[in-house]
């Protein structure tokens, strides 16, 4: 089954004196459950095309359809974006609003504990350091009961084991709860070690497509990764009239 | 130490006004001891008469403030809601925020009279545009990746505005209330001092008719004392409004311009 179908997805952005092509053309079917990772250069147009899905952003041209039509989506932003004037715990109740208080203190807890927040429930985000707010707002996305997860970046700011051990999470999160979660990453082992498809994004394109077919938890260090990696790394390299999608 | 530092200049003055007294360096008619007025404020406020105006004038300020927030804070919602209104009120208010409310007291006192009324409407000019604009601007000035954040996981229009919008411009709100009190209490001393028949604006004026500089220092004093004390008591009260900020945010004694 398909969770998202995008067609022809087109997005122009005026500035004085010329036009940009943030998206120039993409097309994609993600299947429900599934986990998808994209990687592309800087400026390449992945926080474009996660801000069209979340309906931040409308698009110049093409379509977004989802399935079932009125899904869920959560987004975990480039930036933590928390409310300053609520607490860690309070951050994360805001997006159960329709959940009753005891349910809504336990997943939050669980959440906060998982993301090794746990002691700092009664903190404001100001009292945070950058990892540690990027860390609520992971779990914010999660305790969102959503359909869809888009997340841009979202370890961008972790040190490399609190990163790892995130993965790790969020590799069990899931495949516990089978959502469908889109991630970009700047990292090219990160998008090997989460993702089941990852997608290469280059001016606006979907310009390569690697399938991972291992089962997880995923190792970074085994042969079968070296290949898929130097594959990668060809692919985001490569001058943009020689790649295929 | 911070006590002892605070005190350091007015202990100078004093100490200066003193031997300026008691040398006979002014006319101790006009310049009356330190230790005269002190005499003075212990009578005035023995005998109920300090805290009789002080009451007054207090509560002209509560009741006239508490109005004005009724009025600036619902019109500055809908026009920081609803930002096409703007344009239509943007001229008319930034002309009426030049004019200063001691200036409109002849023709309050012509409408009015000199009772109730034109006192509270002196604080409410005073009070408006402080709160008014202070309220738009913390609405206009939300962060709009903070309001992205509600699109996304679904608040309706309205949690947006309760959830987001109204908390992230409280500190906003309780700048222009902090600044729409000062502003109305110095206001309402003026008016006190052209017509009134109670207030302690009302204690200076008479005293200075009945050629009493004692009283009319006492009451100079009590100004800025009640002054400093509504200001503190509300930078406390913001301190527990508004937790996330810390106090510097909030503590800006020297950087709220006065006015009148
Ligand atoms: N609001 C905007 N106005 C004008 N141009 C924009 C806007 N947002 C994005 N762009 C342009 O669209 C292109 C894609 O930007 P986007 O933010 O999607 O890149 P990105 O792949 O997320 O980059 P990064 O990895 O640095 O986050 C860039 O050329 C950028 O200049
Ligand atoms: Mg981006």
């Amino acid at each position: 089954m398909t969770a998202l179908a995008l067609k022809g997805l087109y997005k122009e952005y005026r500035l004085p004196g010329r036009q940009v092509a943030a998206l120039a053309g993409v097309d994609l079917a993600v299947a429900a459950g599934s986990l998808v990772t994209i990687v592309g250069r800087s400026g390449c147009g992945k926080t474009t095309l996660l801000r069209i899905i979340g309906g931040l952003e409308k698009q110049s041209a093409g379509e977004v359809a989802f399935d079932p039509p009125g899904a869920r989506i959560a987004m975990v932003f480039q930036e933590p974006r928390l409310m300053p004037w609520l607490t860690v715990e309070q951050n994360l109740a805001l997006v159960m609003r329709d959940q009753p208080p005891d349910e809504i203190k336990r997943t939050v807890g669980r959440y906060l504990d998982m993301l090794g927040l746990g002691g700092f429930k009664a903190a404001y985000p100001s009292q945070l350091s950058g990892g540690m707010a990027q860390r609520a707002a992971l779990g914010r996305a999660l305790c969102y009961n959503a359909d869809i997860i888009l997340m841009d970046e979202p370890l961008g700011a972790l040190d490399a084991f609190t990163r790892r051990n995130l993965q790790e999470e969020l590799v069990a999160i899931f495949l516990k709860h089978n959502k469908t979660i889109l991630f970009v990453t700047h990292d090219i082992d990160e998008a090997l070690i989460l993702g089941q498809r990852v997608l290469v994004m280059a001016d606006g394109r979907i310009t390569a497509e690697v399938a991972v077919p291992f089962p997880y938890p995923r190792d970074a260090a085994g042969e079968p990764f070296y290949k898929l990696r130097a594959g990668l790394l060809a692919s985001l390299t490569s001058p943009p009239a020689q790649r295929g999608v | 130490m911070k006590i002892l530092k605070a005190l350091l200049i007015p202990a100078v003055v004093l100490a200066w006004w003193q031997a300026a007294a008691a040398f006979g360096l002014a006319n101790s008619y006009l310049v009356p001891s330190p230790a005269g007025v002190a005499a003075t404020a212990a009578a005035l406020w023995q005998k109920g008469i300090l805290a009789g105006h002080m009451a007054t004038s207090l509560g002209r300020v509560f009741a006239g403030f508490g109005l004005t927030f009724l009025a600036a804070f619902p019109l500055a919602v809908l026009l920081g809601m609803n930002r096409r209104l703007i344009p239509y009120f943007d001229a008319t208010l930034h002309f009426l925020r030049h004019i200063p409310p001691i200036a409109c007291i002849p023709l309050l006192i012509l409408w009015l009279g000199i009772g109730e009324a034109s006192k509270l409407a002196i604080i409410i000019l005073a009070a408006f545009f402080p709160l008014f604009l202070n309220t738009l601007a913390g609405i206009a000035q939300c962060d709009a990746r903070l309001i992205e954040v509600g699109q996304v996981f679904g608040f309706t229009p309205r949690q947006r505005f309760l959830r987001i919008i109204l908390p992230a411009s409280l500190p906003s709100v309780v700048l222009g209330m902090r600044l729409g009190l000062g502003y109305s209490w110095r206001a309402l001393i003026g008016a006190e001092l052209i017509a009134a028949s109670a207030g302690i604006g009302y204690m200076i004026i008479e005293a200075e008719q009945l050629s009493r500089p004692d009283v009319v220092i006492v009451g100079i004093l009590a100004i800025g004392l009640f002054g400093y004390i509504i200001d503190y008591a509300f930078l406390k009260l913001a301190a527990r409004i508004l937790p996330w900020t810390g106090e510097n945010e909030t503590d800006d004694s020297f950087s709220s311009k006065g006015a009148l």
